[in-house]
């Protein structure tokens, strides 16, 4: 019934997955690169920071609020994330199945001292997104060198 | 032959050929069902507005495809610390039989979910048939 195209790139998805991992770095190579999503089903998670915050990014496409459980343990943030299966009805028939479902927990160390005192979470197109504010002494400090 | 193309749920008829990106793209991952009256194609397409979504149909090619904002000036100053995904459009195409009622393709975009909805053509639904009586 359905075939699937792979152009403009004549290879194979493994393919690409096994070049990916091959010239990628290794703290990465869970990840297909541009070309495709994660192999192991884990969900996808970006850290980056600015000024004033951490911002955890993770990708969790169907999941709702209520289907989401923070929490803190000291400086670790914990993910926890119940993803029921959907479809469970007798009328449907998968001709293909690449989604993933279920439960998944991910704890991320931050790069923090103490544990953050302010932090909010939302969750916007299928993306949920933790800021995490900076206690002061992370913050970047200018110093002003002034002439003797 | 004109185009079908579905956005916003709704269907309009265009004349533009679809185009394959030039740029990077990710392939979303995807879940193909079939019920007593349609298929369904459920893609993981998280990151995106409903807007920026573009479906086509032609010559019997389902293209689904999905653009990312470009970066704010926010964005621009962040320190990326450890990265599993990148702000790339979303691209896939598939070759679709003739038992799908090309007109009637409808979608909906809900929590970064996509779903097409591919209805059968009406000879190929279930029907029940009644035994007439004499």
């Amino acid at each position: 019934m359905y075939s699937e195209l792979v152009y403009p790139y004549p290879f194979s998805r493994e393919l690409f997955r096994r070049l990916n991992q091959f010239l990628s770095m290794p703290s990465l190579n869970e990840t297909e690169g541009l070309f495709g999503s994660l192999s192991s089903g884990e969900l996808a998670t970006n850290i980056w920071e600015d000024e004033d915050a951490f911002y955890v990014e993770m990708e969790v496409p169907g999941t709702k609020p209520e289907e989401i459980d923070l929490s803190i343990i000291g400086t670790e943030l914990q993910i926890k994330i119940t993803r029921p299966h959907e479809n469970k009805s007798k009328n449907v028939h998968y001709l293909r199945r690449e989604r993933t479902f279920g439960n998944t927990v991910r704890t991320i160390t931050l790069p923090m001292d103490s544990a953050p005192k302010e932090l909010d979470a939302s969750i916007e197109s299928g993306v949920l997104c933790i800021r995490l504010r900076k206690p002061k002494e992370a913050k970047v400090q200018k110093i002003t060198v002034s002439p003797k | 032959m004109p185009l079908v193309e579905t956005k916003n749920n709704t269907v309009t008829q265009t004349n533009q050929e679809p185009t394959i990106p030039e740029k990077p793209f990710r392939i979303p991952a995807v879940d193909i069902s079939e019920y007593e009256n349609e298929y369904r194609i459920e893609a993981d397409m998280p990151g995106i507005k409903e807007e920026n979504i573009d479906i086509q149909f032609h010559h019997g090619e389902l293209q689904i495809r999905g653009f990312t904002d470009v970066p704010d000036e926010k964005a621009q100053k962040r320190i990326d610390r450890y990265r599993q995904f990148e702000p790339a459009d979303y691209y896939r195409a598939f070759r679709i039989g003739e038992s799908v009622n090309a007109a009637e393709i409808s979608a909906q975009y809900v929590d970064g979910i996509l779903t097409v909805h591919l209805p059968k053509m009406e000879m190929l639904k279930p029907r029940k048939i009644e035994i007439a009586r004499k």
